[in-house]
């Protein structure tokens, strides 16, 4: 099973953060955005890197919808807290990627 | 106790002075192989800053990490790994350190990654 990637922190502010997530993550991992690592759903050149590294994509909802970016949101599968935990069920462990 | 016997990925990711982050990593990590634990270090970001020659943690009354690295052959953690990547930008010489690391690219920290039964980054 793959690893669960949680980020909490936005590329604009933590680019070196950022950068060695995506060094150290494999293609076919998945990546959670959290906290303000939400921010990176409105963040173009972010969205991109996570594709070309291969990563799905979800967000926190509740994160999602506290910052208002209820429209950049629609870039990345939306979970609430149980769906968080089902991610960290199904992946066979988690990184922790925090600010 | 039991014997299960997990292999502890630690990245130690932040600077060594300025908060305590970096000291309790290479802490949790001691205490992890006191306890048998397989443990491995990956020094990444400003972590690879652990590593800089020459520190003198006296002069600002900060506790001396450089001290703590080398305890590390006393545990038994031998599997100790810096990025590449981390050490260019910062420019560190991997030859030149505090603590003889092995230098990875980054295709070698992803199998890092995949390997560890679990991985700490605090």
């Amino acid at each position: 099973m793959n690893t669960l990637h949680t980020l909490n922190a936005s590329a604009r502010e933590h680019g070196d953060l950022f950068a060695r997530l995506l060094r150290s993550a494999t293609a076919g991992d998945t990546l959670l955005l959290l906290e303000n690592g939400v921010y990176n759903l409105s963040d173009a050149n972010a969205l991109q890197a996570i594709a070309d590294a291969g990563l799905t994509l979800f967000a926190l909802q509740a994160d999602i919808v506290a910052r208002g970016l209820a429209a950049a949101g629609a870039a990345a599968n939306s979970v609430d807290d149980d769906g968080f935990v089902a991610l960290a069920c199904s992946h066979r462990k988690v990184v922790s990627w925090f600010a | 106790m039991g014997t299960t016997r997990k292999t502890i990925l630690f990245i130690l990711q932040r600077a060594p002075h300025g908060s305590s982050a970096a000291r309790e990593t290479l802490d949790a990590a001691l205490a992890a192989a006191a306890f048998e634990q397989d443990v491995q270090l990956l020094f990444s970001g400003d972590g690879v800053w652990l590593l800089q020659p020459d520190q003198q943690a006296d002069a600002i009354a900060s506790k001396d990490t450089a001290k703590m690295l080398q305890a590390l052959a006393y545990y038994d953690i031998k599997a100790v790994f810096a990025d590449t990547v981390s050490l260019a930008e910062r420019g560190l010489d991997a030859t030149n350190l505090a603590l003889a690391v092995t230098a990875i690219e980054p295709a070698a920290q992803q199998r890092l990654l995949r390997a560890a039964d679990c991985v700490v980054a605090l």
